[in-house]
């Protein structure tokens, strides 16, 4: 053992022993303790859940309260219930949840809103947004400057009560977002619907950066916000390819008569990602003047440009059909011919299927 | 001269105790780096409802790219599990690639296929299609038959015809969890300009339940080589990926199931035809590529979407496979040879790609010397037994150190073996693969690079059980 080496090896393998066996009684025993926990939090989970079943059916507002009382000392069990059973009922039995949430959870809820911990923080503010009412959502505007994840979750929280005064500040918070999370922010602000029109039609106004303003004309789109027609056709010229794509996308969906003539343009336009959206809005509008610009587009030289106007052909109905038989019958360009039997295939499958 | 024999017998051994604490020090380093990582996604995912938040019009849809060879045993469970994925919009390409068994019969009988004469943009080449079939039944399935051309050729057939800007690139023989799609996609979602490529967890099918497309109950496989499989796989996604995620320079996103851009793959060509482990050529290529372009990107795993996968549970097979998996590793690596320790391209270049040479390539070579040098002194009668001992055992308690970390992540991020006993197993075959196993895998590993050197590039059969089914009782 006078060897330094031997010494350092002897020493490293008692060290890397203990380390291991530690490590390995840390599993067991941890995985007993998960174990326990999880049967006990069955246990008492169905418990409440009966509980909370009676106080839902009651007449009055009593059980819910003895609820309340009597579980307010196991609060992750009952959050459990409660999130569960609001996943699953409407009308009444909501506002029971939101009781029984008032009287065992609100002030803790309230409390962990500004824990130091940030998974605290994260599950308050979605409680808070699940349970809370209005009048609660001021106390989420502070985290409007917390962490991303938590701003995505008070954003998530304030949208659940989508009223102007809530829907501005998360617009204010969207301005202020860096890039990476502006997507998420858009999925989040979907579920407002249409009450979001004002506050887009006041951001598309102020020319906002290329990203945002591209999510944005796409939100548009996706709800649909057809009264933002001017607003949205106002960029069908922009210098980026990515936000006439979204104009064009958007009238597609807002399937408004007069945008005939912007997105007629569009179908020639320089880029043919943006011809293919312009295509296929075309369709989408069902206008019969559209069909020579569907039938051009069959015979682009690009792919995608080819499938769009296919579907715009399927989407103008036996008008488009009947051209599509006209042009796979034709010998002249190949993959026009080939895209219009393959569209003609799809239409007889579509009608087969159930 | 003899003395300088030894001389040098003896720095090569000593090089070999430094090489061996470098690796797994090394190893340390990415599974403490994956519990960090493991412990934050826990939290966040555990306030994030996927379904809420992805369920929307703006998700992006995905193509479902599915390569299948001779895979007549679990097509049809495979692709029944793909058709019941959670997912707003997707669509499902199997490519049959020349299967000369029952595939393709089996997936034309199963869901009332029907040859279309659809046409495709051909971004990449590949080998000639035979056909393109839909089902009137499956709105969202896609079958395409065509010639062999290989896995990556396959793969590229796929993309093709794939209509989605993202695609997700899945053995056929595999089943993926309900809510894998939602989960894999998040970082597209949260990072949507920087994300080009998300890789999720592979997992064994073999002593699992498959019921109604899906894993029912997890279980422990009875064969030893699976179990030892089972250790392998904990380590190699839930430590090594998931610490090679953190500093951003994962190399290898599983082809068992991986999501990544379209556009940004077709810029590249696609997968190599000519590559054997076309997966990490996809990475490797990728990044090159981004690089060289100066380019912002994220190349992430996510440890909870779970991919079930067949593993081999006989030696002949299992020797196929990881021989298979070393040559492409040298495969790539030799290719992308300018990439390492080359600042260029960052951690890429300065860590994973010196990483993977130095340990992952090179390991079963120095390993075999050391066993060869040991044996060599044993013969000339100079072994000093009490050190060597002590060593082997360092050695082997080590590596029980980390399988122990890598169970630790384990059940930290996933805990799906859920009975206690298989926790004792997966530690007992983590002290037991040093024994034979870890010698035997370095034997097969080297056997790769004899392999190359006589021109062996062929993939191999991998011959599969099937997934063992339970159905619902009526």
């Amino acid at each position: 053992m006078n060897n330094p080496l031997q010494i350092v090896i002897t020493c490293g393998l008692l060290f890397i022993f203990s380390l291991s066996i530690f490590l390995f009684v840390f599993i067991i025993l941890r995985r007993l303790v998960v174990q326990r926990q999880e049967a006990l939090f069955q246990t008492r989970y169905l418990q409440i859940e009966q509980d909370v079943l009676r106080a839902i059916s009651a007449k009055d507002s009593g059980p819910a309260i003895d609820v309340a009382r009597k579980y307010a000392s196991q609060p992750k069990v009952l959050t459990q219930v409660l999130i569960d059973f609001l996943e699953l009922i409407s009308g009444r039995g909501q506002l029971v949840l939101k009781a029984i949430f008032e009287q065992a959870l609100k002030e803790r809820c309230l409390k962990d809103l500004h824990s130091p911990f940030m998974a605290r923080r994260l599950q308050a503010t979605r409680l808070a947004g699940l349970f809370s009412a209005p009048p609660e959502k001021a106390l989420l505007v502070d985290l409007l400057k917390d962490k991303p994840i938590i701003r995505l979750a008070a954003v998530n929280a304030m949208i659940q009560f989508p009223d102007p005064e809530s829907l501005a500040l998360v617009f204010q918070a969207f301005e202020q977002e860096s890039c990476p999370n502006i997507h998420t922010y858009t999925n989040i602000i979907f579920g407002a619907g249409e009450k979001i029109e004002p506050f887009v039609k006041d951001y598309l106004g102020r020319s906002p950066s290329v990203e945002k303003l591209t999510l944005l004309v796409e939100l548009a789109g996706a709800v649909p916000l057809p009264s933002l027609y001017p607003e949205v056709t106002g960029y069908a010229d922009h210098p980026e390819k990515e936000v006439r794509i979204k104009v064009a996308k958007a009238l597609g969906k807002f399937l408004i008569p007069d945008s005939y003539d912007t997105l007629e343009r569009m179908a020639g336009d320089r880029e043919w990602e943006v011809q293919a959206q312009a295509l296929k809005a075309l369709g989408n509008l069902k206008n019969p003047a559209a069909l020579v610009l569907l039938t051009r587009g069959l015979y682009s030289p690009v792919w995608h440009v080819r499938y769009n106007a296919r579907e715009g052909l399927l989407n103008l109905g036996p008008l488009g059909i009947r051209r599509l038989e006209e042009v796979s019958k034709q010998k002249a360009d190949r993959f026009a011919s080939d895209m219009a039997i393959m569209a003609l295939e799809d239409f007889a499958s579509s009608q087969v299927s159930p | 001269m003899t003395n300088a024999f030894h001389v040098l017998f003896h720095l090569v051994s000593t090089a070999i105790l430094v090489y061996f604490f470098l690796i797994n020090s090394f190893y340390l380093l990415f599974v403490i780096l994956s519990l960090v990582g493991i412990i934050r996604h826990q939290r966040i995912t555990s306030y994030v409802r996927m379904r809420e938040i992805f369920s929307l019009p703006l998700a992006k849809p995905i193509s479902i790219i599915a390569p299948a060879f001779n895979e007549e045993l679990c097509i049809l469970e495979s692709v029944r599990s793909l058709l019941t994925l959670e997912y707003p919009l997707y669509e499902v390409v199997v490519v049959n690639d020349g299967s000369t068994d029952a595939t393709l019969e089996k997936l034309i009988e199963a869901f009332a296929l029907k040859k279309t004469h659809r046409v495709f943009r051909k971004s990449i080449e590949t080998a000639p299609i035979r056909g393109i079939y839909i089902s009137p039944t499956e709105p969202k399935l896609v079958v395409v038959d065509k010639l062999n051309g290989r896995k990556a050729d396959a793969l590229n057939a796929g993309l093709n015809i794939s209509r989605y800007p993202l695609f997700c690139a899945i053995d056929a023989d595999s089943i993926l969890d309900r809510d894998a799609l939602l989960k894999v996609v998040r970082p597209f979602h949260e990072d949507p300009e920087r994300t080009v490529g998300v890789g999720g967890v592979i997992r064994l099918s073999n002593g699992c339940v498959v019921r109604s497309g899906q894993v029912f109950k997890v279980g422990m496989p009875r064969n030893a080589l699976a179990r030892f499989q089972v250790l392998e796989y904990l380590r190699a996604f839930l430590g090594g990926r998931m610490g090679m995620s953190l500093l951003n320079c994962l190399l290898i996103v599983s082809g068992a199931f991986g999501l990544f851009r379209k556009d940004v793959a077709l810029k590249i060509g696609g997968y190599r035809r000519a590559s054997i482990g076309e997966d990490m050529d996809l990475v490797v290529r990728l990044r090159r590529y981004l690089h060289e372009q100066k380019i912002p990107y994220r190349i992430s795993f996510i440890p909870d979407p779970i991919c079930w996968t067949e593993v081999p549970e006989n030696f002949r097979v299992l020797a196929r496979q990881r021989g298979r998996w070393h040559r492409g590793l040298i495969d790539v690596l030799t290719q992308n040879l300018k990439m390492t320790f080359n600042p260029r391209y960052g951690m890429t270049g300065m860590l994973a790609m010196p990483f993977y040479l130095i340990f992952e390539m090179l390991g079963p070579l120095i390993e075999l010397l050391g066993y060869t040098l040991f044996l060599y002194f044993v013969v000339a009668g100079q072994v000093r037994y009490p050190f060597a001992g002590r060593f082997f055992l360092l050695a082997i308690v080590y590596g029980m150190l980390l399988s122990l970390t890598a169970i630790l992540l384990e059940e930290y991020s996933l805990q799906r073996y859920p009975r206690l006993s298989d926790i004792v197993i997966i530690a007992a075959f983590g002290i037991l693969e040093n024994l034979v196993y870890r010698q035997w895998l370095a034997l097969v590993r080297v056997k790769a690079y004899w392999d190359i050197i006589r021109g062996n590039n062929e993939w191999g059969a991998m011959e599969k059980k099937g997934f063992s089914l339970e159905h619902e009782k009526p």
